[in-house]
């Protein structure tokens, strides 16, 4: 396995076929069964698969289509079909922006480079490498599937199995590309990030393309659209060539212009467009002299902290209210198309959407059901900002000037609650305006709670992130971001899952509640803040105990 | 930001022991492994102070927690009179700092840098930013990510130097430097000197160890096995004889001698020589012994700092 660049790639995916593979295996292979339970074979299946499809046809904005429940083909489907795009997605955006620039960044390819290989060479086999690891883990999946419905003894076309599984593989490999371009411009950080967004975009949009009319067109250019189309395990939509070929065109030309943009670029540089390259200035010396850079941002700690966090601040900021504005420019459509489906399901009023026929339910359930979790998500990048001081290995030299910990510290909380602050009023003001200029009034009270109370969540979960960091600023983010998922899970399916309420107010996101329909609960609100700053002084104590880590 | 410079002497502790640094029975362990045991150690104001060892030996350990990054498991230090622990920010104002691995903002430029980590230290000249700049042939106006492995280093050697600190704690500063930047460096730490800086300064470098630091000391797996001035470890050094006789003399006479190792006999020529290494101390008695033969010639090489220090570990080495 390690002959050639080729297999050692592959041989570096093996323990994430086998773990991403195996898993998705695994939940394949128990679908059997539950088809079985679920509808068993009763009298009553026909009712059962009808009032089944009634409410999963309600979450469509979420997961999109129902198809064929009565086969288990389509029971798949409708269950996973249009998550595993997401689930494989997750893996190749992390695998696609890590094969070239994350490997350039850790300094492996520099001594790869140094063997007689082209960048070329280099280039195209680990990407063959990383379609045979996508291979991998769709031929476990699909392994899983066969034996599911072989250990349930439901019908299955193995045709169709294989096929909707080089669909779901193939739309992987479409956000790989992605990944691996957008890997040429910026480091590796951004690339999974802003591949996330494409992801997260692309498959929205599809979702919301079915309900709203006027925004049919964006489907031509979607590439989850494409994917979407091909349905093999379900009889009534099978295989789509056109989708299918489509896709392979998607991929070819994304990893043919990655793969330009890195035959032309600067090793450990970013492409830039000939055009727009900033022409260096010539100079007789050696050493360019300059005045010293008076620039208020690098004032202190805190200036420059809030300096970094900018860029970040203005693109989740512009991202989410573009998604707001989105929302907000085919809010009449939505309204009419979805007011009696979203009336007549239960679901929704377990959720706390009471009265699905005024703005404000509308709006909360197709914007803030979202950016609640966008914002939490923002939290967490905050928090990783401050771990990665550390773990990069730059608070070895910060720490040598005459700043205490603790200050140091309670500065950099304070720039994640700034920075979290105006992100959250800069989607504030743009969805204030857009309900103005699209002429969806809402109650100002509940729509400024709704902010405040997006602000609190970030307060909560920088607080939390900060203590854990206290301890472990290897493992804080990661913990963090699992305790984010999990408090909403807890609150979306406390429910269903019939989980005590006690456990169920755990999370923030209960906590958060319905802003924008009832208003802002304060007492949890305060409760979060006192929390917080708890959390902060045991962060504080804990903090200046400990070693810093390399 | 401000231009307020500080200079050598002003607002500064004042120990009264006259030492710069003094580690006493400083330890720390990461669980069952060995970290550093037992470390005790001065290093007096105004001096150069070296500090040898090989990789892993607890030199980075030793110096974080003169810092304040790493907690001792016990035991103490104190610099500049000032415990390291209690009096960490007040340490840190008089202190210039330059770890062995270090990283920076990626998209900052070297200026900014700079002016930032000034900004953090209340003001610096920037002139003498400027100044060092110059000498070290950095080109500021790049950012971090496109400085190559050496002018990263210049980045950190002038954040250490650029406040004129009362003690320099240097961990392997010229890895990556080019020989022309090396010496300019060497001569900036000259003086820093005689500005009255002390200076700690680890490296396994042994020439500049030897052509810039008064003292030396050297760790082992994690302990503290020799403090000496750089003459004293001359005195160390095994002086490599080669005495030739114009007849056979009986090699265990010599071998038996204290403080003489490694005694080979040959002829060539038609000459009998005997080599052997010498301690210091012993030579005396060589010669006098050697003096009871035809002796026809006496030849003695000073071994360098680095044969010393290896010789050195290996004894040690063998000891325990």
């Amino acid at each position: 396995m390690l002959r050639n660049i080729f297999l050692k790639t592959l041989r570096d995916y093996r323990w994430q076929i086998l773990i991403w593979g195996g898993g998705i295996g695994l939940l394949m292979l128990v679908y059997g069964p539950a088809y079985n339970s679920v509808f068993g074979a009763g009298p009553n299946r026909d009712q059962i698969i009808a009032d089944y499809k009634k409410t999963v046809d309600s979450f469509s904005i979420l997961t999109g289509k129902v198809y064929d429940l009565d086969t288990f083909g389509g029971f798949i489907t409708t269950k996973i079909g249009s998550g595993m795009p997401i689930i494989l997605g997750i893996w190749a955006l992390l695998a696609g922006s890590m094969i070239i620039r994350g490997e350039e960044e850790r300094g492996s390819l520099d001594l790869l480079l140094s063997t007689p290989h082209t960048r070329t060479s280099v280039f195209l086999q680990k990407w063959a490498a990383l379609m045979l690891a996508m291979a991998g883990i769709v031929g476990l999946s699909f392994l899983g599937i066969l034996g599911g419905a072989a250990a349930a003894k439901v019908e299955l076309d193995p045709v169709g199995a294989l096929m909707a599984h080089i669909n779901w593989g193939l739309g992987g490999l479409v956000i790989c590309g992605f990944a691996l371009l957008i890997g040429q411009l910026t480091t590796r950080k951004a690339a999974a990030g802003w591949t996330g967004g494409i992801l997260a975009g692309t498959f929205l949009l599809n979702n919301l393309v079915v309900n709203v009319e006027s925004l049919k067109w964006t489907q031509y250019i979607n590439p989850a659209y494409y994917a979407s189309l091909s349905q093999p395990l379900a009889r009534s939509v099978g295989t789509n060539w056109v989708g299918i070929i489509v896709q392979v065109l998607f991929m070819v030309v994304l990893v043919a212009i990655g793969l330009w943009m890195y035959r032309q670029r600067d090793h450990n540089g970013y492409f830039e467009l000939r055009v727009f390259k900033r022409s260096e200035s010539v100079t007789s010396r050696k050493v360019r002299l300059v005045a010293e850079p008076k620039e208020f941002w690098l004032r202190n700690n805190f200036t420059f902290g809030l300096r970094n966090a900018l860029p970040g601040v203005i693109i989740w900021g512009l991202s989410l209210s573009a998604y707001s504005l989105l929302i907000l420019s085919v809010f009449d459509d939505l309204k009419s198309s979805m007011v009696d489906l979203l009336n007549s399901v239960d679901f929704f009023k377990q959720l706390g959407f009471l009265n699905l026929t005024n703005n404000e339910n509308i709006l909360s359930l197709f914007i803030f059901l979202f950016t609640v979790l966008l914002v939490a998500a923002y939290a967490v990048v905050q928090v990783s900002g401050w771990t990665s001081e550390e773990n990069s290995g730059r608070l070895e030299l910060v720490l040598s000037t005459p700043q205490p910990r603790w200050r140091f510290l309670l500065t950099n909380f304070g720039v994640a609650l700034a920075s979290s602050a105006l992100m959250v009023g800069l989607v504030y003001v743009i969805f204030g305006l857009s309900t103005w200029a699209f002429n969806v009034p809402v109650s100002f009270g509940n729509t400024l709670a709704a902010y405040f109370g997006l602000w609190i969540i970030c307060v909560i979960i920088e607080a939390v992130g900060f203590v854990l960091a206290a301890f472990g600023p290897g493992w804080a983010v990661g913990v963090t971001g699992g305790l984010v998922i999990l408090s909403y899970l807890v609150n979306t399916l406390g429910d269903t899952l019939k989980l005590p309420q006690a456990v169920v107010d755990l999370s923030v996101f209960k906590q958060y509640g319905q802003p924008l329909i009832e208003g802002l609960k304060w007492t949890p609100q305060i409760v979060m803040v006192v929390l917080s700053i708890i959390f902060i002084g045991v962060a504080i104590y804990r903090f200046r105990q400990r070693d810093i880590t390399k | 930001m401000s231009t307020v410079s500080q200079v050598a002497g002003a607002n500064r502790p004042n120990p009264a022991t006259g030492l710069a640094i003094q580690a006493q029975n400083l330890t720390k362990r990461y669980g069952q492994a060995r970290g550093v045991t037992d470390l005790n150690l001065e290093v007096r104001e105004g001096e150069v102070f070296g500090f040898l060892g090989p990789n892993g030996a607890g030199k980075t350990t030793t110096i974080r927690m003169f810092l304040n990054l790493l907690k001792p498991t016990s035991g103490r230090v104190t610099l500049l009179g000032l415990d390291s622990q209690q009096d960490s920010v007040e340490i840190r104002k008089h202190i210039g700092y330059l770890p062995g691995e270090f990283s920076l903002y990626p998209n900052l430029t070297g200026a900014k840098t700079l002016e930032y980590f000034a900004n953090l230290r209340g003001g610096v000249d920037w002139t003498r930013i400027k100044n060092m700049a110059e000498r070290l042939e950095l080109d500021l106006t790049k950012k971090f990510r496109q400085y190559s492995r050496g002018n990263k280093q210049k980045v950190g050697i002038i954040q250490a130097l650029m406040h004129h600190p009362r003690l320099l704690v240097l961990d392997e500063p010229t890895g990556g430097l080019d020989p022309l930047n090396q010496q300019e460096f060497y001569k900036m730490v000259e003086e820093a000197r005689q500005e009255g800086t002390t200076v700690f300064f680890s490296s396994h470098i042994m020439s500049e160890v030897e052509k810039i630091c008064d003292r030396v000391g050297i760790i082992r797996e994690g302990q503290l096995i020799k403090v000496g001035n750089i003459v004293d470890l001359t005195d160390l050094k095994n002086h490599h004889i080669e005495l030739i006789f114009s007849e056979k003399v009986p090699a265990e006479v010599f071998a038996k001698l204290p403080g003489v190792d490694h005694v080979e006999a040959s002829s060539e020529e038609g000459r009998e020589i005997l080599r052997c290494t010498v301690r210091s101390e012993a030579l005396d008695h060589v010669v006098k012994t050697a003096a009871h033969y035809p002796l026809v010639d006496f030849i003695s090489r000073e071994p360098s700092l680095e044969e010393t220090f290896l010789d050195y570990y290996r004894n040690e080495g063998k000891a325990s």
